[in-house]
């Protein structure tokens, strides 16, 4: 299991200000060493086969390719990948689907910083 | 002093006089004005829609202008029967802008561009010539036709511009 | 034509279900509390759309976030305010002043609060009554908003030649900021929200 020092995420939104956020609160709370960053369903997959992050944000609604389909994707191509969705998507299908498909945690937005950095420490330290 | 006749969205009209003016405001929509100077009769319609999908005829009331196919039909057959010679009849153009964009860049807010492709085609297949365009962007347009000169002025309120076409 | 039963019903049914998740997000947002208003909800002869159009709104330029639903329920949500306001909101969120080099997340910021509060409010709508309703991703507009009424109308692309508005108006009670969130519906859709 990787270190807090050495560990990769991939945060996937095509909101660039949703990036910013995340990548502050990560290295705010000292949870990771290198951050890449998607802005569609298919750049997440490219990245993802890539640069094997360690840990995966992914929203659902973005153009291209959605989280879901990305979410699949990544998981079939690593069925261990972890991927916590981060979105404003709370419809119930879409939750389920998410769980169903392979995705350990799921945050709403809006969220809490410090909420986030828990569910993120504890999906990283989880097998 | 012109009398200015201002076209709603949907709306189409035709005159015959030239001391009267058309106008209408578009942003995503396409103002389509078709002229002919000699019999001085022309049409101008605030097109929203490119084609209208079920095949069914347009209500006959407030937006006969709303699809592209059917607006274009109306006014070239209603022009004619003012007076207008097929033949003579030209078109002009604003509108059309791309007012809604995504961060990425990927074009998804696209039904003005969609809006002057299609009327391009429809004008080409109707042997119609498009003299003149103040098309695409991102910014509303106020347009103005004037029958007497045959001149169109696109104004734009955000970009403080105005010009004629 | 909608009854205005049926339109004071969806008044009502909208004014719900943005006091159970959107006021709560837009909260949680501005870290402050919220006032609502919602303007009646009326059917408008699309000829007739610019009488929507205040003093305010015609001579301001907005920015501007559009988002479109369809599925189950086929709802267009244009969020404004203006511009200097947006720009004030975004310093909050990003906190920090907005610079020139700035300007690029500043403008993401708007969209994705546009982005959060349109799907707290479609989230309540499924969560309530079951719908499958699927949001486009946000679209970003400055313009004044007669052009930016006219481009949504546009790419809504209702069938009839009338539309069913309903305007709120959000108020952040510390900081002043107002965000406006118009609602278009088409008329036939009317009564699946007021079942």
């Amino acid at each position: 299991m990787s270190t807090t020092s050495t560990v990769k995420v991939l945060i996937v939104d095509d909101a660039s200000f949703m990036r910013v956020v995340l990548k502050d609160i990560l290295v705010s709370h000292g949870l990771v060493s290198q951050i890449y960053e998607a802005g569609d369903g298919i750049a997440a997959v490219e990245a993802y086969k890539q640069f094997k992050p360690d840990i995966v944000t992914m929203d659902v609604n973005m153009p291209k390719a959605d989280g879901i389909q990305a979410l699949k994707a990544i998981m079939q191509f690593n069925p261990r990948a972890k991927i916590i969705m981060v979105t404003s998507v709370e419809q119930k299908h879409i939750v389920q689907d998410a769980i169903k498909s392979g995705a350990r945690d799921y945050v709403i937005k809006p969220f809490d910083r410090s909420n986030v950095a828990m569910v993120m420490s504890k999906v990283i330290r989880s097998k | 002093m012109n009398n200015v006749i201002e076209i709603k969205m949907g709306g189409l009209e035709i005159i015959d006089d030239e001391t009267k003016e058309l106008k209408t405001f578009v942003g995503s929509c396409v103002a389509i004005c078709l002229f002919d100077l000699v019999s001085k009769v022309a049409g101008m319609a605030h097109i929203m829609l490119p084609k209208k999908s079920d095949g069914t005829k347009f209500t006959g009331k407030n937006d006969i202008g709303k699809y592209a196919d059917e607006a274009l039909s109306y006014m070239v057959n209603d022009m004619i029967q003012k007076g207008a010679d097929p033949k003579r009849i030209k078109a002009k153009m604003a509108g059309g802008a791309t007012i809604f964009a995504h961060e990425s860049e990927t074009s998804i807010f696209n039904v003005g561009s969609r809006n002057i492709a299609f009327l391009k085609q429809i004008l080409k297949e109707n042997n119609i010539p498009l003299v003149s365009e103040d098309t695409g962007e991102n910014f509303g347009r106020w347009v103005r036709f004037n029958l007497h000169s045959g001149k169109m002025t696109v104004t734009s309120n955000l970009k403080k511009f105005e010009k004629t076409i | 034509m909608s009854t205005s039963n049926d339109l004071q019903k969806l008044n009502s049914v909208l004014d719900s279900f943005i006091v159970q998740k959107t006021i709560p997000s837009l909260r949680s947002i501005l870290e402050e509390p919220i006032t609502h208003h919602l303007r009646n909800t009326q059917e408008i002869p699309l000829i007739n759309l610019d009488l929507i159009i205040s003093n305010l709104e015609e001579m301001n330029i907005m920015s501007a976030v559009y988002i479109k639903c369809v599925g189950d329920i086929h709802m267009g949500v244009l969020l404004y305010l203006p511009e200097e306001e947006s720009k004030t909101l975004a310093a909050k969120l990003l906190g920090k002043p907005i610079s020139s080099e700035l300007a690029g997340i500043a403008t993401s910021s708007i969209s994705e609060i546009g982005n959060i509060l349109t799907a707290s409010l479609i989230n309540a709508i499924s969560i309530d009554m079951g719908y499958k309703i699927c949001s486009s991703v946000p679209g970003y507009a400055v313009e004044f908003f007669r052009t930016l009424l006219e481009a949504v109308v546009s790419d809504f692309g209702n069938e009839f030649d009338t539309l069913v508005v309903s305007n709120v108006e959000l108020h952040g009670v510390n900081s002043g900021i107002g965000i406006h969130i118009l609602l278009i519906q088409d008329p036939s859709e009317v009564k699946k929200l007021v079942i």
